[in-house]
C-alpha cells in the first residue's frame, strides 16, 4: 500500500510540473517525449493488422505506414512516384503495366523484396479464401481477376468454337442460374459465373454445375471444367525484378489503386511459414512481423497503444527522421481532445474533435481544417411512393438550405454540395446546379400532386445512432416542414440493422456518407451503377451504366471526365441522392510537428514527419 | 448449511446454463450480421468469413459447438478482433476493470455508509438534510456528466491526474471516484432508510432502555439489521461495478471490459459478447449467493431452507 | 402486470382503517421535509404543464421551431435559460422535457416498484424451493445482455401503431406543448424501463420479507390462521415500505437517465421532442462551449429530485 501511495504522489508531481502553454495554441506546446518520437491517435484498435485484410481507416493507416507499395503518392504534388518499384511502363494502350522492382529493397529481416512477393500479395487479396473485404478493388480491374475472385467455372479444351449462349442454355436447362459467361481473352476458354443469393447456395450450385459438366461432357470429352485458379489471373511476376499486370481496360486510376494499403507486397516466406503451422493470423504480431516500409511494430498493448520503431532495412531509411511512433487507441472524441491538450498526443486526426467543441478550438493556431474526399448524402428509395416521382425528390432536395446546415449546425468549414462527386479529384469538376430554391421546390411538389404538402404521407427517415446525424436531421426536418409543409418521422436505428435494412431496401429516406477510396471520380460514381453492391436506391438507368462502362474503356483522360460528367449530371438531375455537404477533416496538430502535409484523403506518411524543437525560432 | 450450499450450487449451474442458452439464441434473433458493411461483401468472401467462425452451420450445431467449447473453457474467437481469442481479450481487460471496480467499491462504501449512518443517527437534523441532498446530487449527476467535470478540474486545470488511459495508480483515481460516487449515493440513501426502520424496532428500544450508548447501539445492534437492504443492493451492484461501466471506461479511455457490453453487441461480435455475459453472470450468481448467506449472519432469524 | 396492480388497489380500499398502511401515511405527513418536498413536486409539475403554454402565448416560443442563424445564445431576459444549437428557447424545452421525463420516470418507477414488491414479497414469504426458483429467474433476467434486448425490441416495434386510447392524451399534449408526445416508441419505452427496473426492488423486498416473516407479529397472524396473501399485503409489505420508498425515489432519476440512453439509441422520446435526459446529454457534450445548455436543465432536474 505504501508503495502505491508513493507511486501516486510521484506521478502527481510529475504531471503537475509540465505546464507549457501559449495563448495562441490549445494546450501544451512542448513535447512530452524526445525529439525523435511522435505520439498520435489511431482512434480505434485496428480490426486487422494484415494489410491484405485491412478494412477501414484504423486498419488502413497502420498498414499503410508500415507496408509500402510499388508506388507512393508524393505528398506535395499528389502524383504517383516510384517506391518499391523504381520505374514502371504502360503499354498496350494503357492496359498493361510493367513494374521494375527496386534493387536493394529489402524486407526488415534482410530478404530481398521480389516481384514474386507482389504477385503473392495481389493474388492473396483476390483469393476468396483469404476473406478480404477489399477483394473487389483488385479483382474488378485485373484481367480474369473476377473469375478467380468469384470462383467462376473455368471451361477449357473446346475443339470447335462454342457460343456462350449455347453454354448458358445448357446450364439453365439444368436449373443452374448464370450471371454471365465471359471469354478468356486470347483463348477459346470461358468463365461461367453462377448466380446465387447466399454463400451456402453458391457452394451447392457450383458443385452441382461441376458434377454435371464432368459427367455429361456436352461439348466433347476434351472439355474440362474446374473452379478458376489463380494462375489465370493476369498479375504475374515475369522474373524476380519484373512484375506485370494486365487490366480490363485503360483505367487511369489504376496507379492510384496500386498505392492502396491492400496492394502492398507481402513477405511470402514469412506468411507461408506461419500458414504451414496453422497460425496465419499470428504473423502480424510484434515478435513475428516483417515489413517493407519505414516503421515496424515493436510492442502492442491491446486497446491502449502500439509502438513502432524505425526499420533500418528500409531502402530509404536515411530519409526517415523519427525513431519511434507511439500510436494510441483513444476512441472517445472528448478523451482524444483532452489527451491532445495535455500533450499525451501530438496529432489528432478527423473524428477526434467532438463537433460541439469545434467553435471552442477554432480560434487556435494548431486547429486545422482541410477538405476531405467524402460527401454526406441523404438517399431516396426510388421503389416506394411518392419517392419514385423525380419531382418529389427534386422538391425535397431544393427545399434544404445546405448553407445553413454547414454554417450553423456543423460549423466545421464543410462545403455545401449538390454533386455526387466532391470537387478536385484529379482535376475533375463536379456538376453544379441550383441547391436551394424553396419556391421552386414548392411548385415541384404541387406539380407532383401535393400542393402545400397536402396528402403527402409521413415518410420515415432512417439514420444510424450518431450525434451528427441527429443534429442534421432535426434541421432538415424543420426545413421541409417550413418550406414544403410536410412532416417526416426520424427513425434512429442501430448501425448493423441500418446496414441490413439499406441492403434490403427497407427504408424510405436514409442518410449515407461516402469517402473516396482513391482520388478519382469513379469511386463515387460507381455507387449508382445498377449492378453495384453499394447502390441502395433501386435506381436503374441504362444510360448511366453505359456512360460508366464507356468511361472505363476511354484512354483519353479529358474525354473520360466528360463521360463521367454526363453520368453525374443524369444522377443529379434525377435527384437520386440528395447531397448535403463535402466533408472536411478537422484536426489538431502541435506546432512542433513538421513534415505534415494536407491531404485530400487524410493520408499522412509518418516517414516524412519530424519534431522541430526550435519551431518558434523557425518562424 | 452444507446441504443449502450444495443445492444453491446446483441451482447456479442450471441458471448459468439457462442464461447461456437464452443469450445465445437472443443474439441470433437480432437483425444484422457481423460482416455487413456499407459496401456489399462479395458472396465468396462472406463464405470464407462465415466458415472461419462456424456461422455457416445450422443454428443447432452452432449452439452445440459453443456449449462443447465452453465446457472445455474455450470462449471462441472474437469477430471484431480476429487475431485474438475471447479468453485473451477478457484476460487482458477484466483485471483492469476489477482494479478500478475495487477502488470504486471501497470509495462507495466509505462515503455511503458514513453518510448514511450519520444521517440516520441525526435524523431530521441539518446533518441529515445536507448529507441526503448531497447524495441526491450524486445520484442525479450521472458519470456522463461528473466524469467530464472531474477531468476538466483535475486533469485539464490542475494537472493532478492524467486525462485518461491506463498505466499507473493515478490513472485509476478519477474513474474510480466517478464510478463509486453514484453507488455511494445509493448506499447512503439505503443505509439511512434501513437504519431508520431498525432504530424504531423493539430490540433497539430495549437496548436504549438498558442504557447503552448511542454509538454502541447504532454500530453494534442497529447496523446489522439496518444494512440488510444495502447488502441486497450490493449483490447486483458489485457485479456491475466489477465488470465495468460502459460510460466511465469510455470517458476515461480505460482499456477495460465495460465497453464490450455495448460494442460487442453493436458489432455483432457474438462470441465476445457471450464471453462478457458469462463473466458478468458468474459475478452476479456468486454475489447473490454470498448475499443470501450474509442474511443469516446479519439477521439470525433468517433460516437457510 | 395488470392483475397485481388492480389487486393492490382493491387492497387499498379493503385496508381502509387497517392501521399499518394508515400509520405509514401518518408518519409521512408528520415528516416536514417530506411534506415540503411533496409541494415542490406539485409546483414543478404544474409549472411544466402550464409554463410552455404561457411562454407560447406571451413570447411566441414553441418547442420545435428553429432559428439556425440565431444559434446558441447565453441566457438573456428574452431567453432566461438561453437558447440551444438550433436557436430554440431552452426554458420552453426544459419545461416540456421535464414534463415528459417526469411522466416517464414516475410511470416506469411505479410499474417497477409494484411488480418488484409483489414478486419479492411472494418469493420471500413462500421461501424454500419457490424462493430459490423465483430468485434464479431474477438472476437470469439480470444477466441477459440488455443491449441485445433493446436492439431486438427496437427493430421489432418499428411500426407499432399507437392505439386510439392515447388520442385524448395526445390531444392534451398538443394543447399544452404543441407536440404529440405519445408515440409507439414511447409506450414501448415504459415496458423496457419497467422490465429492468423491478429486479433490484424484488430482491430488496424479498430480503426484508425474509427477515420480517420470522418476527412475532407474523408468526402470530399465521398461527391465527390468516391467509398467506393477507399476511403479505397487510403485514409484510407495509412493514417493508421504508426501503421500497427509498428505492423508488432512487429509481425515478435513474429511469430518466436511462430514458436518455434509450432515446439516443432509438427508443423512447425522439427528436425534435425534448426530454430532460437528452437535454442533459446534449449539455454534457457541449459543456465547454455552451455551459447554459447543461446548467439549466441540470438545475431544473436537481430541483425536482432534491424534493
Amino acid at each position: 500500500m505504501k508503495r502505491i501511495i508513493v507511486a501516486a504522489l510521484l506521478s502527481l508531481s510529475f504531471v503537475s510540473c509540465t505546464k507549457d502553454s501559449d495563448p495562441n495554441y490549445y494546450g501544451t506546446i512542448k513535447p512530452k517525449h524526445s525529439f525523435d518520437e511522435i505520439w498520435i491517435n489511431n482512434r480505434e484498435e485496428p480490426q486487422y493488422m494484415d494489410p491484405t485484410l485491412a478494412y477501414g481507416v484504423p486498419d488502413g493507416n497502420l498498414a499503410w505506414n508500415t507496408f509500402y507499395r510499388l508506388v507512393s503518392i508524393d505528398p506535395l504534388t499528389g502524383k504517383p512516384v516510384p517506391e518499391l518499384a523504381d520505374k514502371w511502363s504502360v503499354t498496350d494502350n494503357g492496359k498493361t503495366y510493367t513494374f521494375h522492382m527496386r534493387k536493394g529493397a529489402l524486407w526488415s529481416d534482410g530478404q530481398p523484396i521480389t516481384a514474386g512477393d507482389v504477385e503473392y500479395a495481389w493474388k492473396r487479396l483476390m483469393d476468396p479464401a483469404t476473406g478480404s473485404q477489399y477483394q473487389s478493388l483488385a479483382s474488378n480491374v485485373i484481367e480474369n481477376g473476377d473469375a478467380f475472385a468469384q470462383r467462376a467455372i473455368h471451361l477449357s479444351g473446346f475443339e470447335k468454337s462454342t457460343s456462350s449462349s449455347e453454354i448458358q442454355s445448357f446450364l439453365v436447362k439444368h436449373e443452374i442460374p448464370v450471371t454471365k459467361i465471359q471469354a478468356r481473352p486470347g483463348t477459346n476458354e470461358v468463365f461461367v459465373f453462377l448466380k446465387s443469393a447466399s454463400p451456402e447456395e453458391s457452394q451447392a450450385m457450383r458443385e452441382k454445375a461441376l458434377g454435371l459438366l464432368t459427367q455429361e461432357h456436352p461439348w466433347g470429352e476434351g472439355v474440362t471444367a474446374k473452379i478458376t485458379t489463380s494462375d489465370v489471373v493476369e498479375a504475374k511476376a515475369i522474373d524476380d525484378e519484373t512484375f506485370q499486370v494486365k487490366l480490363i481496360g485503360p483505367l487511369p486510376y489504376f496507379i492510384l489503386l496500386a498505392e492502396f494499403a491492400n496492394f502492398a507486397p507481402l513477405p511470402k516466406h514469412v506468411i507461408e511459414k506461419f500458414k504451414a503451422e496453422g497460425k496465419e493470423d499470428q504473423w502480424t504480431k510484434p515478435e513475428n512481423v516483417v515489413v517493407s516500409g519505414p516503421f515496424k511494430l515493436k510492442e502492442e498493448q491491446f486497446k491502449q497503444y502500439k509502438i513502432y520503431e524505425k526499420n533500418p532495412n528500409y531502402w530509404n531509411a536515411d530519409s526517415v527522421r523519427l525513431k519511434r511512433v507511439k500510436v494510441l487507441m483513444i476512441e472517445s472524441e472528448t478523451a482524444s481532445l483532452n489527451s491532445y491538450k495535455v500533450g499525451e498526443t501530438d496529432w489528432i486526426g478527423p473524428h477526434n474533435i467532438p463537433s460541439e467543441q469545434i467553435n471552442n478550438v477554432k480560434g487556435f493556431k494548431d486547429y486545422h481544417n482541410d477538405p476531405y474526399a467524402g460527401v454526406y448524402y441523404y438517399i431516396f428509395n426510388t421503389k416506394v411512393k411518392p419517392l419514385d416521382n423525380p419531382k418529389v425528390r427534386q422538391a425535397l432536395s431544393l427545399a434544404v438550405d445546405r448553407q445553413k446546415i454547414t454554417d450553423f449546425v456543423l460549423s466545421g468549414g464543410q462545403i455545401p454540395h449538390i454533386g455526387i462527386v466532391p470537387d478536385g479529384l484529379g482535376g475533375y469538376q463536379s456538376y453544379k446546379t441550383e441547391m436551394f430554391n424553396p419556391a421552386k421546390a414548392k411548385q415541384l411538389l404541387a406539380d407532383a400532386g401535393y400542393p402545400d404538402g397536402k396528402g403527402f404521407p409521413k415518410l420515415k427517415f432512417m439514420y444510424d445512432t450518431k450525434e451528427t446525424h441527429r443534429l442534421i436531421i432535426q434541421a432538415v426536418q424543420e426545413m421541409w416542414k417550413q418550406n414544403l409543409g410536410i412532416d417526416i418521422e426520424p427513425s434512429n436505428v442501430e448501425w448493423k440493422v441500418f446496414l441490413d435494412r439499406q441492403k434490403a431496401m427497407d427504408f424510405q429516406i436514409a442518410r449515407k456518407g461516402w469517402i473516396g477510396d482513391f482520388l478519382d471520380p469513379f469511386t463515387f460514381l460507381e455507387m449508382l451503377i445498377s449492378t453495384s453492391g453499394s447502390n441502395r436506391t433501386g435506381w436503374v438507368s441504362p444510360e448511366y451504366d453505359r456512360l460508366m462502362e464507356a468511361s472505363n474503356m476511354e484512354s483519353n483522360p479529358e474525354k473520360r471526365f466528360e463521360l463521367l460528367g454526363q453520368a453525374e449530371k443524369i444522377a443529379v438531375d434525377d435527384a437520386i441522392f440528395m447531397p448535403i455537404y463535402v466533408y472536411t477533416k478537422t484536426y489538431m496538430l502541435k506546432p512542433y510537428v513538421k513534415g505534415f502535409h494536407p491531404d485530400y484523403q487524410d493520408h499522412h506518411p509518418w516517414q516524412h514527419m519530424w519534431i522541430d524543437l526550435d519551431w518558434k525560432k523557425a518562424k | 448449511m452444507l446441504a443449502f450450499i450444495l443445492r444453491r450450487f446446483v441451482g447456479m449451474v442450471v441458471t448459468m446454463f439457462v442464461i447461456v442458452t437464452f443469450s445465445f439464441f437472443m443474439m441470433k434473433v437480432a437483425k444484422g450480421s457481423p460482416f455487413s458493411q456499407e459496401r456489399d461483401v462479395p458472396i465468396e468472401v462472406l463464405q470464407a468469413l462465415e466458415a472461419k467462425y462456424g456461422l455457416n452451420k445450422p443454428l443447432k450445431n452452432q449452439y452445440m459447438d459453443y456449449i462443447g467449447n465452453l465446457l472445455r473453457g474455450d470462449l471462441g474467437l472474437s469477430i471484431k478482433y480476429p487475431s485474438r481469442t475471447v479468453n485473451e481479450i477478457i484476460a487482458i481487460s477484466l483485471p483492469k476493470t476489477m482494479m478500478i471496480g475495487g477502488l470504486a467499491l471501497a470509495w462507495a462504501l466509505l462515503i455511503g455508509l458514513t453518510a448514511g449512518l450519520i444521517a440516520a443517527a441525526k435524523q431530521n437534523s441539518w446533518w441529515d438534510y445536507s448529507l441526503m441532498s448531497v447524495s441526491m446530487l450524486g445520484i442525479s449527476i450521472p458519470p456522463l456528466v461528473s466524469g467530464p467535470i472531474l477531468i476538466l478540474i483535475f486533469a485539464l486545470w490542475l494537472f493532478w491526474f492524467p486525462t485518461g488511459g491506463w498505466g499507473s495508480f493515478s490513472h485509476m483515481v478519477l474513474p474510480s471516484i466517478t464510478l463509486g460516487s453514484v453507488y455511494g449515493a445509493y448506499i447512503a440513501r439505503l443505509t439511512r432508510g434501513g437504519m431508520l426502520e431498525v432504530i424504531q424496532s423493539n430490540y433497539i428500544r430495549t437496548a436504549r432502555a438498558k442504557g447503552l450508548g448511542e454509538k454502541t447501539i447504532i454500530i453494534k445492534h442497529a447496523l446489522k439489521g439496518g444494512i440488510l437492504p444495502v447488502v441486497t443492493f450490493l449483490g447486483p451492484a458489485v457485479a456491475n461495478i466489477m465488470v465495468g461501466s460502459v460510460v466511465v471506461e469510455k470517458i476515461f479511455n480505460t482499456p477495460g471490459m465495460g465497453p464490450y457490453f455495448v460494442d460487442a453487441a453493436y458489432n455483432r461480435d457474438y462470441f465476445l459478447l457471450m464471453g462478457v455475459v458469462i463473466v458478468y453472470s458468474l459475478f452476479l450468481l456468486l454475489l447473490n449467493f454470498f448475499v443470501d448467506i450474509l442474511y443469516g449472519f446479519l439477521d439470525p432469524r433468517i433460516r437457510y431452507e | 402486470m395488470n392483475n397485481p396492480a388492480q389487486k393492490i388497489e382493491q387492497q387499498h380500499e379493503v385496508i381502509e382503517g387497517v392501521s399499518l398502511w394508515q400509520d405509514a401515511w401518518k408518519r409521512l405527513k408528520k415528516n416536514k421535509a417530506a411534506v415540503i418536498s411533496f409541494y415542490i413536486v406539485v409546483f414543478m409539475v404544474s409549472l411544466c404543464l402550464i409554463g410552455p403554454m404561457l411562454l407560447n402565448k406571451i413570447m411566441g416560443y414553441d418547442v420545435t421551431t428553429q432559428d439556425l442563424a440565431f444559434g446558441p445564445k447565453p441566457p438573456s431576459w428574452a431567453h432566461p435559460f438561453g437558447t440551444d444549437y438550433f436557436g430554440r428557447d431552452l426554458l420552453t424545452r426544459t419545461l416540456v422535457g421535464g414534463c415528459i421525463s417526469l411522466m416517464v420516470g414516475f410511470i416506469a418507477a411505479t410499474v417497477a416498484a409494484i411488480v418488484g414488491t409483489i414478486y419479492g414479497a411472494i418469493s420471500g414469504y413462500l421461501g424454500k424451493r419457490t424462493d430459490n426458483f423465483m430468485m434464479r429467474i431474477v438472476d437470469i433476467l439480470y444477466a441477459l445482455p440488455y443491449m441485445f434486448l433493446v436492439i431486438i425490441i427496437v427493430t421489432a416495434i418499428e411500426d407499432v401503431p399507437v392505439s386510439s386510447i392515447f388520442d385524448p392524451f395526445n390531444f392534451v399534449s398538443r394543447k399544452l406543448f404543441g407536440l404529440e408526445i405519445f408515440e409507439g416508441k414511447l409506450i414501448i419505452l415504459f415496458f423496457v424501463l419497467g422490465f429492468v427496473g423491478w429486479l433490484t426492488t424484488a430482491r430488496i423486498v424479498r430480503g426484508q420479507v425474509l427477515s420480517l416473516k420470522e418476527q412475532e407479529f407474523v408468526l402470530a397472524s399465521r398461527s391465527l390462521g390468516v391467509r398467506g396473501w393477507q399476511i403479505i399485503f397487510r403485514h409484510l409489505i407495509p412493514n417493508a415500505l421504508g426501503p421500497i420508498i427509498v428505492y423508488f425515489t432512487l429509481t425515478v432519476p435513474s429511469m430518466i437517465m436511462q430514458e436518455a440512453f434509450l432515446s439516443f439509441i432509438g427508443l423512447g422520446v425522439q427528436p425534435p421532442n425534448p426530454s430532460l435526459g437528452s437535454l442533459i446529454n446534449d449539455g454534457a457534450n457541449q459543456m465547454n462551449s455552451y455551459w447554459w445548455i447543461l446548467v439549466f436543465p441540470r438545475l431544473f432536474w436537481l430541483f425536482c429530485f432534491s424534493a
